[in-house]
């Protein structure tokens, strides 16, 4: 019998850098009202984060859970969106198509929003899963990744451009 | 079981397509808005610039105006005191000590009301003299200048806490009771004048009233002919502000310009 070890400090891991590369991205628009509101919300998404992976995997005081991912989900959803905000307020006008930071957030918008959906319903699609072996979570992750990294791509290749 | 699960699947699907499908409409809204700014910012600097062009044509107007009025200042009083002090001073008998003493008295007296002339006519052609006499006092000149012809008599009455607005409010204000008072010159045949300045606290209410013959101002075709009044009302909504004119032929006109005070800045 192997003992199974839990990875999830792998996952916290991860999740800490994606968010800070999001974070990073963000702050480098140079919204400073912006930038002070992302980073009391990487502060308070950290700290959350450390908490329930100590009360998960050290204290052992609550079951496994995904909370920290959609806590983090909606936190970027809501960068994204007032990033949108902000570029609609500006004074000046640009083309948001040929914006390399407005691709960049369609796709943590699209990402985030989908993640989180499927990351609240993830034991009802894990349940599927196991009854109807239809791998509904990762085609659903899948669409998202494609959407994320498609943007990602349209965003670089517009950063290409604005900086020739 | 195997239904609900089925159910179960396509729930999920749906919610998740219709969460995504908020997401595209979000970022439909957000490039829709965006195209709006575009065009609103477009609106706004044809706007600006239609301003900074009717700010540069008054100032133009206002020069040409202070211009006609020194050269006929200089041809009518200055030219005609120096040449009676020329005159005084080419009949003078030596002779006479007590013709000479009159007739150097008269010249210097002359002389004293030309220099003070010239003054006036110096602080006229200062192209900031609306900031340094302010709005009241530009206007004053005018009318003395008016009062000065002989042909008219003026009088300015200004009520309430006088306060200052944009200069390019005040000049814009300037060039229209400027103009009101040509057409007065002009076409009214006009003896008095009367200007009100009436200083509220919302607003500022100028009323220029004058005796003369008056005209039918509900025939359109007056108003648009020579009076400049188009001209003086697309001026008035540049900077917010109204103009009306009320005449009847035979009874004088009164025309009254409003500015709201605070005024939003193009």
């Amino acid at each position: 019998m192997v003992e199974k070890q839990s990875n999830h400090w792998l996952y916290y891991v991860f999740n800490t850098l994606e968010s800070a590369f999001y974070a990073g991205m963000f702050i480098s628009t140079g919204k400073l009202f912006f930038n002070r509101r992302i980073l009391i919300l990487a502060i308070t998404l950290i700290t959350f984060a450390f908490c329930n992976y100590l009360a998960q995997e050290i204290f052992k005081v609550i079951e496994n859970n995904n909370y920290t991912k959609v806590f983090g989900d909606i936190s970027a959803l809501y960068v994204s969106c007032l990033f949108f905000y902000v570029k609609l307020r500006e004074d000046i006008h640009s083309n948001l198509l040929k914006n390399e930071f407005f691709w960049f957030a369609i796709g943590v918008l699209f990402g985030s929003l989908g993640s989180a959906i499927a990351d609240i319903f993830r034991n009802l699609l894990t349940n599927v899963h196991n009854q109807t072996g239809v791998p509904l979570f990762t085609y659903i992750m899948n669409a998202l990744d494609v959407l994320l990294y498609g943007s990602f791509i349209v965003a670089f290749l517009c950063r290409r451009i604005n900086t020739k | 079981m195997q239904k609900d699960q089925y159910e179960i699947i396509i729930g999920i699907v749906l919610a998740t397509v219709v969460f995504l499908f908020v997401g595209f409409f979000l970022i439909v809204i957000i490039l829709y808005f965006n195209n709006r700014k575009k065009i609103h910012l477009r609106e706004k600097e044809a706007l600006q610039a239609a301003y900074q062009h009717e700010l540069l044509t008054t100032r133009l107007e206002i020069q040409e105006e202070t211009f006609k009025t020194i050269s006929q200042e200089i041809h009518d009083n200055i030219g005609q005191a120096l040449s009676f002090v020329k005159l005084n001073i080419n009949t003078v008998d030596v002779y006479d000590p007590e013709a000479t003493k009159e007739k150097l008295l008269e010249s210097k007296n002359q002389l004293s009301q030309t220099i003070q002339d010239l003054r006036d006519i110096a602080k006229s052609l200062n192209p900031d003299f609306i900031t340094e006499l302010g709005l009241t006092g530009a206007v004053e000149q005018q009318l003395q200048l008016m009062q000065k012809s002989g042909a008219y008599q003026t009088s300015l009455s200004i009520t309430g806490n006088e306060y200052k607005n944009q200069l390019q409010q005040e000049l814009v204000i300037f060039r229209i009771i400027q103009e009101l008072l040509n057409n007065i010159v002009k076409h009214a045949e006009a003896t008095i004048v009367e200007v009100v300045m009436d200083y509220q606290p919302e607003k500022l209410t100028i009323t220029v009233k004058d005796n003369g013959k008056g005209f039918d101002a509900f025939n359109e075709s007056n108003t648009n002919k020579g009076l400049g009044l188009p001209n003086m009302l697309n001026r008035m909504s540049l900077i917010n502000g109204q103009i009306a004119i009320n005449s009847t032929p035979g009874n004088g006109t009164i025309a009254i310009v409003e500015l709201p005070r605070q005024t939003v800045k193009i």
